[in-house]
Protein backbone atom coordinates (compact mmCIF):
# COMPACT_ATOMS: atom_id res chain seq x y z
CA UNK A 1 0.00 0.00 0.00
CA UNK A 2 1.48 3.37 -0.92
CA UNK A 3 1.32 6.49 1.22
CA UNK A 4 -1.52 8.03 -0.77
CA UNK A 5 -3.78 4.99 -0.14
CA UNK A 6 -2.72 4.92 3.50
CA UNK A 7 -3.66 8.58 3.86
CA UNK A 8 -7.00 7.98 2.15
CA UNK A 9 -7.80 5.21 4.63
CA UNK A 10 -6.98 7.47 7.56
CA UNK A 11 -9.46 9.99 6.22
CA UNK A 12 -12.28 7.46 6.34
CA UNK A 13 -12.61 7.34 10.10
CA UNK A 14 -11.43 9.35 13.03
CA UNK A 15 -12.25 9.14 16.71
CA UNK A 16 -12.99 12.60 18.06
CA UNK A 17 -13.86 11.53 21.60
CA UNK A 18 -14.17 8.32 23.57
CA UNK A 19 -15.12 8.22 27.23
CA UNK A 20 -16.35 5.63 29.67
CA UNK A 21 -17.04 6.56 33.26
CA UNK A 22 -19.03 8.76 35.59
CA UNK A 23 -20.90 11.69 34.10
CA UNK A 24 -20.73 15.01 35.93
CA UNK A 25 -20.79 18.76 35.16
CA UNK A 26 -16.97 18.91 35.53
CA UNK A 27 -16.61 16.11 33.06
CA UNK A 28 -18.90 17.86 30.62
CA UNK A 29 -16.67 20.91 30.63
CA UNK A 30 -13.61 18.79 29.94
CA UNK A 31 -15.37 16.81 27.25
CA UNK A 32 -16.61 19.93 25.49
CA UNK A 33 -13.11 21.44 25.43
CA UNK A 34 -11.62 18.25 24.02
CA UNK A 35 -14.36 17.97 21.44
CA UNK A 36 -13.98 21.57 20.33
CA UNK A 37 -10.24 21.12 19.72
CA UNK A 38 -10.63 17.75 18.05
CA UNK A 39 -13.37 18.99 15.74
CA UNK A 40 -11.18 21.92 14.74
CA UNK A 41 -8.37 19.54 13.91
CA UNK A 42 -10.67 17.24 11.99
CA UNK A 43 -11.56 20.18 9.78
CA UNK A 44 -15.23 20.42 10.68
CA UNK A 45 -16.97 23.53 9.40
CA UNK A 46 -18.36 26.06 11.89
CA UNK A 47 -22.02 25.03 11.56
CA UNK A 48 -21.16 21.33 11.98
CA UNK A 49 -18.93 22.00 14.95
CA UNK A 50 -21.75 23.92 16.58
CA UNK A 51 -24.28 21.17 15.87
CA UNK A 52 -22.06 18.44 17.31
CA UNK A 53 -21.24 20.59 20.32
CA UNK A 54 -24.85 21.45 20.94
CA UNK A 55 -26.04 17.85 20.63
CA UNK A 56 -23.28 16.76 23.00
CA UNK A 57 -24.34 19.33 25.61
CA UNK A 58 -27.96 18.19 25.46
CA UNK A 59 -27.07 14.50 25.67
CA UNK A 60 -24.65 14.83 28.57
CA UNK A 61 -26.86 17.19 30.57
CA UNK A 62 -29.73 14.77 30.05
CA UNK A 63 -27.52 11.97 31.36
CA UNK A 64 -26.52 14.05 34.39
CA UNK A 65 -30.18 14.56 35.17
CA UNK A 66 -31.32 10.96 34.71
CA UNK A 67 -28.49 8.68 35.74
CA UNK A 68 -28.57 6.85 39.05
CA UNK A 69 -27.74 9.46 41.71
CA UNK A 70 -25.46 7.15 43.71
CA UNK A 71 -21.92 7.74 42.37
CA UNK A 72 -20.79 4.38 43.79
CA UNK A 73 -23.33 2.53 41.72
CA UNK A 74 -22.08 0.97 38.48
CA UNK A 75 -25.32 2.19 36.92
CA UNK A 76 -24.02 5.72 37.35
CA UNK A 77 -21.54 5.33 34.51
CA UNK A 78 -22.04 6.02 30.84
CA UNK A 79 -20.26 5.77 27.50
CA UNK A 80 -19.68 8.70 25.22
CA UNK A 81 -18.20 8.40 21.74
CA UNK A 82 -17.89 10.80 18.82
CA UNK A 83 -16.30 9.72 15.60
CA UNK A 84 -16.10 10.90 12.04
CA UNK A 85 -16.91 8.52 9.22
CA UNK A 86 -16.29 10.01 5.77
CA UNK A 87 -18.79 12.83 5.44
CA UNK A 88 -20.59 12.61 8.75
CA UNK A 89 -20.04 12.62 12.47
CA UNK A 90 -21.65 10.11 14.78
CA UNK A 91 -22.35 11.00 18.39
CA UNK A 92 -23.15 8.01 20.49
CA UNK A 93 -24.04 7.52 24.14
CA UNK A 94 -24.59 4.38 26.17
CA UNK A 95 -26.14 4.25 29.63
CA UNK A 96 -28.24 2.19 31.99
CA UNK A 97 -31.88 3.05 32.37
CA UNK A 98 -34.61 1.61 34.56
CA UNK A 99 -36.93 -0.59 32.51
CA UNK A 100 -40.05 1.35 33.45
CA UNK A 101 -38.47 4.59 32.18
CA UNK A 102 -37.25 2.96 28.99
CA UNK A 103 -40.75 2.36 27.64
CA UNK A 104 -41.68 6.02 27.92
CA UNK A 105 -38.34 7.08 26.46
CA UNK A 106 -38.77 4.74 23.49
CA UNK A 107 -42.23 6.12 22.82
CA UNK A 108 -40.92 9.68 22.79
CA UNK A 109 -38.06 8.82 20.43
CA UNK A 110 -40.36 6.92 18.06
CA UNK A 111 -42.83 9.77 18.03
CA UNK A 112 -40.18 12.40 17.28
CA UNK A 113 -38.52 10.20 14.64
CA UNK A 114 -41.73 10.12 12.65
CA UNK A 115 -42.03 13.88 12.38
CA UNK A 116 -41.22 15.93 9.32
CA UNK A 117 -38.98 19.00 9.51
CA UNK A 118 -41.98 21.31 9.81
CA UNK A 119 -43.72 19.09 12.36
CA UNK A 120 -40.57 19.02 14.51
CA UNK A 121 -40.30 22.80 14.36
CA UNK A 122 -43.95 23.29 15.32
CA UNK A 123 -43.73 20.68 18.07
CA UNK A 124 -40.58 22.29 19.49
CA UNK A 125 -42.28 25.69 19.52
CA UNK A 126 -45.40 24.37 21.20
CA UNK A 127 -43.43 22.54 23.91
CA UNK A 128 -41.25 25.59 24.56
CA UNK A 129 -44.32 27.75 24.81
CA UNK A 130 -45.74 25.41 27.43
CA UNK A 131 -48.75 24.66 25.29
CA UNK A 132 -47.81 21.00 25.07
CA UNK A 133 -46.90 19.48 28.42
CA UNK A 134 -43.28 18.44 28.33
CA UNK A 135 -41.29 16.17 30.57
CA UNK A 136 -39.79 17.79 33.65
CA UNK A 137 -36.79 20.04 33.42
CA UNK A 138 -36.96 20.63 29.69
CA UNK A 139 -35.89 17.04 28.95
CA UNK A 140 -38.66 16.81 26.37
CA UNK A 141 -37.29 19.82 24.51
CA UNK A 142 -33.79 18.33 24.42
CA UNK A 143 -34.82 15.28 22.46
CA UNK A 144 -36.76 17.30 19.88
CA UNK A 145 -33.85 19.72 19.60
CA UNK A 146 -31.34 16.91 18.98
CA UNK A 147 -33.39 15.39 16.16
CA UNK A 148 -34.05 18.81 14.67
CA UNK A 149 -30.35 19.73 14.64
CA UNK A 150 -29.23 16.38 13.33
CA UNK A 151 -31.79 16.34 10.53
CA UNK A 152 -31.88 12.54 10.73
CA UNK A 153 -33.70 9.93 12.79
CA UNK A 154 -32.25 9.19 16.19
CA UNK A 155 -31.10 5.56 16.15
CA UNK A 156 -31.20 3.52 19.29
CA UNK A 157 -30.65 0.01 20.61
CA UNK A 158 -32.00 -1.45 23.82
CA UNK A 159 -30.34 -4.40 25.55
CA UNK A 160 -31.69 -5.97 28.71
CA UNK A 161 -29.10 -5.85 31.51
CA UNK A 162 -30.81 -7.17 34.63
CA UNK A 163 -34.40 -7.54 35.87
CA UNK A 164 -34.63 -3.79 36.56
CA UNK A 165 -32.33 -2.20 34.01
CA UNK A 166 -31.82 -1.91 30.29
CA UNK A 167 -28.73 -0.56 28.58
CA UNK A 168 -29.62 1.94 25.89
CA UNK A 169 -27.36 3.14 23.08
CA UNK A 170 -28.22 6.27 21.15
CA UNK A 171 -26.64 7.21 17.82
CA UNK A 172 -27.00 10.62 16.24
CA UNK A 173 -25.59 11.51 12.84
CA UNK A 174 -24.51 14.96 11.73
CA UNK A 175 -23.54 15.37 8.13
CA UNK A 176 -20.62 17.56 7.10
CA UNK A 177 -20.69 18.05 3.36
CA UNK A 178 -17.35 19.89 3.40
CA UNK A 179 -15.55 16.81 4.73
CA UNK A 180 -16.27 14.95 1.50
CA UNK A 181 -13.71 17.25 -0.16
CA UNK A 182 -11.00 16.28 2.35
CA UNK A 183 -11.45 12.57 1.82
CA UNK A 184 -10.95 12.95 -1.92
CA UNK A 185 -7.35 14.11 -1.55
CA UNK B 1 -27.98 48.28 36.47
CA UNK B 2 -27.64 44.49 36.39
CA UNK B 3 -24.31 43.15 35.17
CA UNK B 4 -23.03 39.59 35.11
CA UNK B 5 -19.64 38.75 33.67
CA UNK B 6 -19.48 35.70 31.38
CA UNK B 7 -18.06 32.33 32.41
CA UNK B 8 -17.50 29.10 30.46
CA UNK B 9 -21.11 28.08 30.96
CA UNK B 10 -22.89 31.37 31.47
CA UNK B 11 -23.44 34.43 29.30
CA UNK B 12 -22.59 38.06 29.83
CA UNK B 13 -25.69 39.94 30.90
CA UNK B 14 -25.96 43.70 30.97
CA UNK B 15 -29.28 45.33 31.78
CA UNK B 16 -29.23 49.13 31.76
CA UNK B 17 -32.48 50.73 32.92
CA UNK B 18 -31.39 54.30 32.14
CA UNK B 19 -31.06 53.76 28.37
CA UNK B 20 -33.36 50.76 28.19
CA UNK B 21 -30.54 48.63 26.76
CA UNK B 22 -30.65 44.94 27.54
CA UNK B 23 -27.90 42.58 26.43
CA UNK B 24 -27.26 38.87 26.72
CA UNK B 25 -24.13 37.58 25.03
CA UNK B 26 -21.96 34.45 24.81
CA UNK B 27 -22.68 30.92 25.93
CA UNK B 28 -25.57 29.74 28.06
CA UNK B 29 -25.28 26.10 28.97
CA UNK B 30 -25.91 25.99 32.73
CA UNK B 31 -27.02 22.70 34.17
CA UNK B 32 -29.51 24.50 36.38
CA UNK B 33 -30.83 27.53 34.56
CA UNK B 34 -33.22 28.52 37.36
CA UNK B 35 -30.41 29.78 39.63
CA UNK B 36 -29.03 32.01 36.90
CA UNK B 37 -32.16 33.27 35.23
CA UNK B 38 -34.58 33.74 38.13
CA UNK B 39 -32.92 36.97 39.37
CA UNK B 40 -32.83 38.28 35.79
CA UNK B 41 -36.54 37.64 35.36
CA UNK B 42 -37.21 39.40 38.68
CA UNK B 43 -35.17 42.41 37.55
CA UNK B 44 -37.01 42.55 34.24
CA UNK B 45 -40.40 42.42 35.96
CA UNK B 46 -39.48 45.41 38.09
CA UNK B 47 -38.07 47.21 35.08
CA UNK B 48 -41.27 46.71 33.09
CA UNK B 49 -43.30 48.02 36.04
CA UNK B 50 -41.29 51.27 35.85
CA UNK B 51 -42.81 51.85 32.39
CA UNK B 52 -39.67 52.61 30.40
CA UNK B 53 -40.09 54.62 27.22
CA UNK B 54 -37.59 52.72 25.13
CA UNK B 55 -36.23 49.18 25.33
CA UNK B 56 -33.80 47.49 22.99
CA UNK B 57 -32.93 43.86 23.75
CA UNK B 58 -29.81 42.53 22.03
CA UNK B 59 -29.30 38.77 22.02
CA UNK B 60 -25.87 37.58 20.83
CA UNK B 61 -25.59 33.94 21.81
CA UNK B 62 -23.04 31.43 20.52
CA UNK B 63 -24.67 28.44 22.17
CA UNK B 64 -27.55 27.92 24.50
CA UNK B 65 -28.96 24.67 25.83
CA UNK B 66 -32.65 23.78 25.87
CA UNK B 67 -32.71 24.43 29.59
CA UNK B 68 -31.86 28.10 28.90
CA UNK B 69 -34.18 28.35 25.93
CA UNK B 70 -37.33 28.39 28.07
CA UNK B 71 -35.89 31.20 30.17
CA UNK B 72 -35.01 33.22 27.09
CA UNK B 73 -38.66 32.94 26.10
CA UNK B 74 -39.66 33.99 29.61
CA UNK B 75 -37.51 37.12 29.32
CA UNK B 76 -39.21 38.01 26.06
CA UNK B 77 -42.65 37.37 27.51
CA UNK B 78 -41.98 39.68 30.46
CA UNK B 79 -41.06 42.63 28.23
CA UNK B 80 -43.70 41.82 25.59
CA UNK B 81 -46.45 44.00 27.16
CA UNK B 82 -44.22 47.05 26.65
CA UNK B 83 -44.82 46.88 22.90
CA UNK B 84 -48.17 48.53 23.51
CA UNK B 85 -46.86 51.85 24.81
CA UNK B 86 -43.06 51.85 24.55
CA UNK B 87 -40.52 51.74 21.76
CA UNK B 88 -39.56 48.07 22.05
CA UNK B 89 -37.36 45.96 19.81
CA UNK B 90 -35.36 42.75 19.91
CA UNK B 91 -32.19 42.23 17.88
CA UNK B 92 -31.23 38.58 17.44
CA UNK B 93 -27.68 38.20 16.12
CA UNK B 94 -26.45 35.05 14.40
CA UNK B 95 -23.40 33.94 12.41
CA UNK B 96 -24.39 33.85 8.70
CA UNK B 97 -23.31 30.19 8.42
CA UNK B 98 -25.22 29.18 11.54
CA UNK B 99 -28.61 28.05 10.30
CA UNK B 100 -29.52 26.63 13.69
CA UNK B 101 -29.12 30.00 15.41
CA UNK B 102 -31.18 31.67 12.67
CA UNK B 103 -33.85 29.01 13.15
CA UNK B 104 -33.82 29.60 16.89
CA UNK B 105 -34.37 33.32 16.28
CA UNK B 106 -37.27 32.49 14.00
CA UNK B 107 -38.74 30.26 16.71
CA UNK B 108 -38.79 33.13 19.20
CA UNK B 109 -39.99 35.62 16.62
CA UNK B 110 -42.97 33.38 15.90
CA UNK B 111 -43.91 33.12 19.57
CA UNK B 112 -43.81 36.76 20.68
CA UNK B 113 -45.47 39.93 19.43
CA UNK B 114 -42.42 42.17 19.54
CA UNK B 115 -40.60 43.88 16.64
CA UNK B 116 -37.92 41.23 16.14
CA UNK B 117 -34.86 41.74 13.92
CA UNK B 118 -32.73 38.80 12.80
CA UNK B 119 -29.27 40.17 12.03
CA UNK B 120 -26.39 38.14 10.56
CA UNK B 121 -22.98 39.15 11.90
CA UNK B 122 -19.46 37.82 11.73
CA UNK B 123 -18.37 39.75 14.81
Amino acid sequence: MNLKDFYKNLNREEVILAYKGRISPDLLRMVLKTTETSLNLAGATVPVRKKVYHILVELVQNLIKHLEPDPESEKNMALLVIFREYDHYIISTGNFIRKHKMLEFKQRIDSVNQMSYDELRDFYRSVMDGVTLSQKGGAGLGLIDIVRKSGEKLQYEIDSHDPNHDFVTLMIRVQDLQTVLHSEI
Amino acid sequence: MYVVEPTEDLPKVCLDPTQGNLLIEGTSIPEDSEDFYAPILDWLAEFVASEPEKVEFQIRLEYFNTSSSKYILDMLRIIEPLSANSKLSVIWYYHPEDEDMLEAGEDYKSLVKIPFNLVPTTV
